[in-house]
């Protein structure tokens, strides 16, 4: 073959795959799809039971690093019981009609703690008096799971929904099981309705309230994160997490793309998973950029959003909500805090 | 090196051998990498920065010295012995290059951002040892990535120019100087500013922002990975399965300054071009990605996925043409070409659903796709390692034997 004939057949051949591959791209999702009305409430009001899942960082990877990195089982890592905390939200629902609804979202970590924290703000009571008799389960990670036996001891029948991407050694704990060397058990068996959420549905809790779980591969071989979005008349779409391990960018941008008046982005409340070890990289700067093209009016953040974003995000000019000092108050507060009040921390709440 | 086509192939043994090494590579995997395994170094950055070192000297020893000392001309057959010695030295390599020369000296009287201790003696906010172990990391996998790019790039671009005659010592170390310099150079321009600021507050004395921001709509340098793989898939699938083309049109098999110089930069504009085709595909599946998206929505995630689509196109290459004889060897060049080309992508693409499926049950992974701690190159380079350690080390025992 010369030459001109090889540059001559290699034109046709690039031609043939721009062609194929062009036919083989098609959108998993079509976007033209008819977008899902889910109701409106009045208002929101979340109060943050703890968001310190542990107390100190260095520990806690410390014993990540031990067990394997971040992709070993989190049932395998020896964790330090002594840095164990929790992250657990109570959220108080408005209906339009007045009527209002209590959800517990997540359960936290220690025992101690979660027993803490919970008879600090009376959760151990709403939980015994049916008050709340529904938790959502953001993620099947140890800080939000495992200190399940804070819940089910004072209700054993509340429903939970949770995502289905559970592990045998989740539903062994969530039925009453123990695990030596992570050091978490809970011996009061489940005897409520699980609801398992999958990926392909979105769940209405009641109206203005909906449910969406992302299978997403999140940190210790967990997977799959469940998120609550709120419509709040006259204000727009809420987004409320545990660590919005998919992303905030991406749950405004589903919520644009499903929900009728999705548009509207008003806030989120929770962690946001960005420098949860205080530390950067330019993709955070990203969404920084991406966050105020959104423009959302306000931004609850804590837990695994890390000080450093919080900082960095409220100097950029977003609206994040400021904290007070309560969480002083606690007996423990985490070695990463700050005075800057730029978290929404242990004790306080917030209104969307 | 390109297989010729008068070789003559067993498949059967091929794939047997091929089946072998790679239950060595899972058995390997499981030893030092595998997240459920005995060392688990994949923490990500930390295992993967061992990885891309390891294939660096691999190429430093068969690519640039042409397995000098050991081999004293070029072509020379190794014993099994000195293919032995060949490995110890590429694994001691890898050693004293990642301890020694970078975390022990340049990092810590030269650049701090090289050595884990030296990043936490700083006592800068988030300068812990885990954190600093992996941004020491991700520094040392973008100089290295660029080192083996421009490593493979100037042998199949060059080739034996300006050095032909020289002993392969002298061409060793030429080449060495070479690639160095050019890597610094790259890896400065291309993934220094990411680096840079991947601390609180961002090194801006001494790396600028991240200037391609608004080409890539991100501050990451996945985006220069992106492209540094694609472009060394280009080199080693034309090297490989193309028989040199399209690049023979203008250059020889000896080398020379202007056919190297067309070949280099012919192959970063088929590199580029090969990314963007591989986002727009992933951009119609998946939904445009956005500013500040995150997993499959991130800008970034596109391109380091376009990149590990690249790692599996080499390592598909280098299984067609090393383990079945690059498959077909009659008709015309082009027919040759399309056959193989379209085997590697089949293959590719079964490596790749074997990685993503079968990964949580052989590679200790998560199953899904995006998670930040975790990215397939780490394992194709790993695989990549071993298939040339074999092919150049130990002459593909037992298939050259046996053909």
């Amino acid at each position: 073959m010369d030459r001109r004939e090889f540059l001559k057949v290699t034109g046709m051949g690039g031609a043939a795959l721009a062609a194929g591959g062009i036919s083989i791209g098609l959108p998993k999702q079509s976007y033209a799809a008819k977008k899902e009305d889910i109701g409106e409430i009045k208002s929101l009001k979340v109060t943050v039971i703890s968001e310190t899942s542990w107390f100190n960082n260095d520990i806690f990877k410390k014993d990540i690093m031990a067990g394997g990195g971040t992709m070993a089982n989190q049932y395998d890592i020896a964790w330090d019981k002594n840095n164990a905390g929790g992250y657990a939200a109570l959220l108080e629902i408005e209906q339009l009609d007045g009527s209002k609804k209590k959800l517990l979202m997540d359960t936290g970590w220690s025992n101690p703690w979660m027993d803490y924290v919970f008879k600090m703000h009376g959760i151990d009571k709403m939980l015994k008096n049916k008050e709340i008799d529904t938790m959502v389960l953001t993620h099947w990670h140890l800080d939000h799971f495992w200190g399940i036996e804070s819940t089910l001891k004072h209700n054993p029948n509340i429903t939970i929904y949770a995502p289905n991407t559970h592990y045998p050694e989740d539903m062994k704990l969530l039925k009453g099981g123990k695990f030596e060397k992570a050091g978490c058990s809970n011996s009061v068996p489940h005897k409520g309705k699980l609801v398992e959420c999958d990926a392909s549905k979105v769940v209405k809790l009641m109206p203005g309230v909906a449910l969406k779980m992302f299978d997403v591969p999140i940190i210790l071989r967990v997977r799959g994160e469940n998120v609550l979005y709120f419509n709040v008349k006259g204000k727009g779409i809420v987004t409320v997490t545990g660590c919005c391990h998919p992303g905030v960018l991406s749950l405004y941008s589903f919520a644009r793309n499903n929900f009728a008046k999705g548009d509207d982005v008003y806030g989120s409340y929770g962690g946001l998973h960005m420098t949860l070890f205080e530390t950067w990289d330019p993709k955070f700067d990203d969404v920084i950029k991406g966050l105020k093209a959104f423009k959302p009016e306000k931004l609850g953040c804590n837990h695994c959003t890390g000080w450093l974003f919080a900082e960095k995000a409220a100097a950029a000019g977003l609206p994040v909500v400021k904290g007070t000092d309560k969480f002083r108050s606690y007996k423990r507060v985490s070695s990463v805090a700050k005075s800057n009040h730029v978290f929404l921390t242990n004790g306080d709440t917030v209104v969307f | 090196m390109a297989v010729q086509p008068s070789q003559k192939t067993n498949y059967l043994l091929g794939i047997a051998t091929f089946i072998g090494l790679f239950a060595l590579n899972i058995g390997a995997w499981f030893l030092f990498f595998n997240p459920k395994g005995i060392m688990r170094l994949y923490t990500p950055m930390y295992g993967f920065s061992m990885v891309v070192i390891l294939l660096a000297m691999v190429i430093t020893v068969n690519d640039l010295f042409d397995g000098w000392p050991l081999r004293r001309k070029s072509g020379e057959k190794l014993s099994s012995l000195q293919g032995l010695l060949l490995t110890a030295i590429t694994l001691l390599l890898t050693w004293a290059v990642m301890f020694g020369l970078f975390h022990n000296l340049i990092g810590r009287f030269g650049i701090t951002y090289f050595s884990p201790s030296a990043i936490v003696a700083t006592g800068e906010t988030g300068t812990e040892i885990f954190n600093a172990r992996e941004n020491s990391s991700t520094a040392l996998i973008y100089l290295f990535a660029t080192y083996i790019w421009i490593a493979v790039g100037w042998k199949t671009s060059f080739r034996g120019w300006p050095w032909k005659g020289d002993s392969l010592g002298t061409v060793g170390f030429s080449r060495l100087m070479t690639v160095s310099f050019f890597s610094v150079i790259a890896y400065a321009v291309l993934f220094h500013p990411h680096v840079g600021y991947l601390f609180s507050p961002p090194q801006k004395l001494v790396a600028v922002a991240p200037w391609w921001e608004s080409l890539a709509e991100t501050g990451s340098a996945y985006y220069h990975l992106g492209w540094v793989v694609c472009t060394a898939a280009i080199l080693i699938m034309s090297e490989s399965l193309w028989e040199s083309y399209p690049w023979r049109i203008l250059s020889s098999e000896e080398g020379s300054l202007f056919g190297g110089l067309f070949t280099f930069f012919g192959s970063v504009v088929a590199g580029f071009v090969m990314m963007f085709v591989m986002k727009k595909g992933m951009d119609l599946y998946w939904g445009a990605p956005f500013l500040g998206g995150q997993y499959l929505d991130a800008p970034y995630f596109r391109y380091l996925h376009a990149a590990e689509m690249a790692g599996f196109l080499i390592l598909a290459t280098y299984v067609v043409s090393i383990y079945l004889g690059n498959l077909f060897n009659g008709a015309n060049l082009m027919v040759r070409i399309l056959v193989r080309t379209v085997a590697v992508a089949v293959l590719a693409t079964l490596l790749m659903w074997f990685y993503y499926a079968a990964g949580p049950l052989f590679l200790g992974t998560v199953q899904g796709i995006a998670q930040p701690e975790d990215t397939p190159l780490c394992w194709s380079f790993f695989m990549i390692s071993f298939i040339l350690i074999h092919r150049y080390f130990f002459n593909t025992v037992p298939i050259r034997e046996k053909a």
